[in-house]
């Protein structure tokens, strides 16, 4: 029965809505917001990555450092 | 995490990174994507806006945020400095290097509330221009940043004074701070250039 009403409401979801441009870049269309969307898309996909594997290899390395002095 | 043996016998856990660094340091890494996302949106707004300045009449006080920049760039020095001096055990003048890190970085909130006075006193304001809200959004939000991390910074100037300096803490303290000055330059290049 729930299998059923998910298909149901997935359906009229689907039927009743419209397209929104709700996007800043598509709603004003101009060559310069592409590029600061493609950039900044780019700097915010980019810095979590770079900010995650600096901060384990940083961990790595004082592990390594204080088994050595352990030693 | 590694253990130890101590002289009872019984082995003890030593962090190779102490918890309040740790945390300090996931805490910052958030705070850099929250600075992260208003740049990103503050640029992306600005290329779709063919207008991009303050109000006719109206110039940005560039020269003296510059002078300010370097203020608050001496007061990060300050506290790293503090960190070095700590290490050496030179606890008075580490505390010493820290209260006059606090007191620059108050210099740099006053002259920033300073000169905000100004702006909305000639009109200025959140609501006078898209470019007048996003201005505002971004240096508040480091304006609000720099004011909890002073506030933060002092309190624990007089618990060091009253119960000695705290190095793994000084060294989260310096995370955050060194955080809120390495980031007010980037925020001057992209907001006031």
């Amino acid at each position: 029965m729930n299998y059923f009403r998910t298909i149901i409401l997935s359906l009229t979801v689907f039927s009743v809505s419209s397209p929104l441009i709700a996007c800043a870049v598509c709603g004003v269309g101009k060559e310069e917001s592409r590029l600061a969307f493609i950039l900044t898309t780019g700097i915010l996909t980019i810095t979590p990555l770079i900010m995650l594997v600096g901060g384990a290899y940083y961990v790595y390395g004082r592990y390594k450092d204080q088994n050595v002095n352990d030693d | 995490m590694t253990t130890v043996a101590v002289n009872s016998g019984i082995k003890k856990s030593k962090r190779a990174i102490p918890n309040s660094v740790m945390g300090m340091a996931l805490f910052v890494l958030t705070e850099t994507m929250f600075f992260t996302a208003l740049v990103s949106a503050y640029l992306v707004i600005k290329a779709g806006y063919g207008y991009w300045a303050p109000p006719q009449g109206l110039t940005l006080p560039v020269a003296m945020t510059g002078v300010n920049t370097f203020v608050l760039l001496l007061s990060g020095a300050l506290l790293f400095l503090a960190g070095r001096s700590a290490a050496k055990d030179k606890n008075r003048l580490a505390l010493q290097q820290i209260v006059a890190s606090v007191v620059l970085g108050a210099v740099f909130v006053c002259v920033q509330g300073y000169e905000w006075i100004g702006l909305i006193t000639y009109g200025f304001t959140l609501k006078s221009s898209v470019f007048a809200g996003t201005f505002f959004l971004l240096v508040g939000a480091h304006a609000i940043h720099a004011l909890a991390v002073l506030l933060f910074l002092g309190y624990h100037c007089r618990v060091f004074y009253q119960k000695g300096i705290d190095k793994e803490f000084l060294t989260a303290l310096q995370i955050l701070w060194l955080f809120v000055v390495g980031i007010w330059p980037i925020l001057y290049g992209v907001v006031y250039f």
